[in-house]
């Protein structure tokens, strides 16, 4: 649900942010409540290139958070993509794109899929 | 510019000798009635009647008469100049055709099994009694992420406490719901915790887990999510290691999280081990209780030993689980999809619209745990989230009949709860307040008595 800006699209992404391997994973390995995620990253350091670069960035939540801009901003910085399509920028695919300093801080931008089910698909 | 009072009252008596009836005479305008004739003749004009597109409430696709003075260049104008009316008054508008665009507080009535909101789904969650004890939500904040909220009149109709939409990254426009799933599914909420404070996260498609954290930034008690994706299998991907961490993060910060099984999905996040995961029961005209073969039930591969759902709301029978009938905004998606003109099942019977459309899926099953939880939690506010799933596993009716949604590693059979199909079985509302009534008095009792 995409808005518009003028004629440029609002757009948003969700920046993971690099995390140690948990000792206190639950079932499975993964993050749960009793195990509180943790982050190597200097995740204000990350937060902050992208608000220099324009970017709205929103507070870290877990082990990531959103950043938000028109879509002439996404384009600069993430190379042009369809408004439409998913897209995971996973480390290798950041590289030349972030700061290299912050690069080992962020596991991945995440433009996500739409839910399998919930709105659209009741 | 206003008119001098001398000037309107002799305008007044004027229209009058003339043989108008007068409405209503204001300090710039008289408002008159009477026939064309009596325009045509005293005004010196010619109306006539035209038949123009117009949109009115329950139709998207109409025409409305509109009367047109083809003497002058303005629509609905009729001029003074040149009659005896000429220094009186500056002109004459001519009223256009008027329609309420809101919907009607108001469900439709048809001719199938359903339930409507509040009271079918109030009764069948066992929440009148607890509502009838006092215990209706107050103090509670819930919030949902989801297609948005419409200020559908249902709502204030009735008295809800609904909170300004905040915006979840990427998302616009506050006011509109375009899908109408979150107004919709917000009236679940209602329907079992009435005084709830709620609002709505309105959330961009592509950055689901950016709403569900702004949620988390609201500080609410109970966070309800109608959605998810399909994951039968590991690994997760990393904005799914990100919404694995936002829930961990939230219930660690003693937020409850309900989320929807799936519609015959491996609902992620519903299989993450730290939500409240709903899933379908359906409850007959008789009511008799099955097993929703709409819902899904599975064991988790990728959080071994989770069995999804923990419990169930109430959710209709496939094809479309046309069950519940809920407020959307006039004309959305939804309303436009199910008031197809197909008769039940295939549609639900009413207009495309009207504001309203009959649904349910475990996007119903969410925020009727979500409110149920939040009626716990109102009840003994120290219970943690894995507390509050307890309470509501254990007060739960038993199903045995019915199966789950039948695709490979699903259709579970209802049976010996707790099982596959349903969890620990049907909410009930009034026995999870009364057992956490009881959980409250023996912590008391533990820390000592509470002095006011």
């Amino acid at each position: 649900m995409a808005g518009e800006t003028g004629k440029d699209q609002l757009r948003t992404a969700l920046v993971v942010l690099a995390t140690p391997a948990n000792p206190a994973a639950g079932p499975g390995g993964y993050t749960v409540a009793n195990g509180p995620p943790t982050v190597t990253a200097d995740s204000e350091a990350v937060r902050k290139w992208f608000s220099s670069k324009g970017f709205d960035v929103d507070p870290v939540v877990g082990i990531a958070f959103s950043i938000s801009g028109p879509g002439s901003l996404f384009n600069r910085t993430f190379g042009r993509v369809d408004p439409e399509s998913t897209v995971e920028y996973d480390q290798a695919a950041l590289a030349g794109r972030l700061d290299k300093d912050l690069l080992r801080y962020v596991a991945a931008v995440v433009i996500g899929p739409p839910p399998d089910f919930g709105p659209g698909n009741p | 510019m206003t008119s001098e009072r001398n000037v309107i009252r002799d305008a007044a008596a004027q229209l009058r000798m003339a043989g108008f009836s007068v409405l209503q005479v204001s300090s710039t305008t008289i408002n008159i009635a009477g026939p064309p004739t009596l325009y045509e003749q005293a005004f010196e004009c010619r109306l006539t009647a035209e038949e123009r597109p117009a949109r009115k409430a329950q139709s998207p696709d109409d025409t409305a008469t509109f009367i047109e003075c083809p003497d002058t260049d303005v629509q609905g104008l009729i001029s003074t100049s040149g009659t005896a009316f000429a220094n009186l008054l500056e002109g004459v508008g001519i009223e256009e055709p008027r329609y309420y665009f809101s919907a009607s507080p108001l469900p439709p009535s048809d001719s199938y099994w359903r339930l409507d909101v509040p009271g079918g789904v109030s009764l069948a969650a066992n929440a009148d009694l607890a509502h009838r004890d006092g215990v209706t939500g107050k103090g509670i904040t819930v919030v949902m992420t989801d297609s948005g909220h419409y200020a559908h009149p249902y709502f204030a109709a009735r008295g809800y406490r609904v909170g300004p939409v905040v915006l979840g990254p990427g998302a616009t426009e506050p006011e509109r719901d375009e899908s109408g799933h979150g107004t919709a599914e917000s009236a679940n909420v209602f329907a079992v915790a009435p005084d709830v404070n709620f609002t709505m996260v309105k959330m961009s498609f592509v950055n689901t887990i950016g709403a569900f954290n702004a949620a988390i930034g609201l500080a609410p008690d109970v966070i309800s999510c109608s959605w998810g994706s399909d994951k039968q299998k590991g690994p997760l991907s990393a904005a799914d290691l990100a919404a694995s961490a936002a829930i961990a993060a939230a219930v660690a910060a003693r937020i409850i999280v309900v989320f929807s099984a799936g519609n015959g999905h491996f609902g992620f996040p519903g299989q993450h081990p730290d939500v409240i995961s709903a899933g379908g029961t359906y409850v007959g005209p008789d009511g008799s209780l099955q097993a929703s073969d709409y819902a899904s039930g599975f064991a988790s591969t990728i959080y071994p030993g989770r069995n999804v759902p923990d419990l169930t709301g109430l959710v209709g029978l496939r094809p479309r689980a046309a069950y519940i009938m809920l407020p959307v905004e006039p004309g959305d998606k939804l309303d436009a999809e199910l008031g197809n003109g197909k008769p039940f099942p295939d549609g639900d019977q009413t207009g495309p619209s009207d504001g309203w459309a009959a649904l349910s899926g475990t996007s119903a099953a969410a925020p009727q745990l979500a409110a149920a939880a939040a009626l716990v939690k109102q009840t003994a506010p120290h219970l943690t989230p894995a507390e509050v799933r307890d309470v509501l596993r254990s007060a739960a009716r038993a199903v045995t009949a019915g199966h789950c949604f039948d695709r490979p590693g699903m259709n579970h059979r209802a049976g010996a709860v707790p099982d596959l199909a349903t969890g620990a079985g049907l909410v009930d509302v009034h026995r999870a307040v009364l057992s956490a009534r009881l959980w409250a008095d023996h912590h008391e009792s533990e820390a000592g008595p509470v002095v006011i």
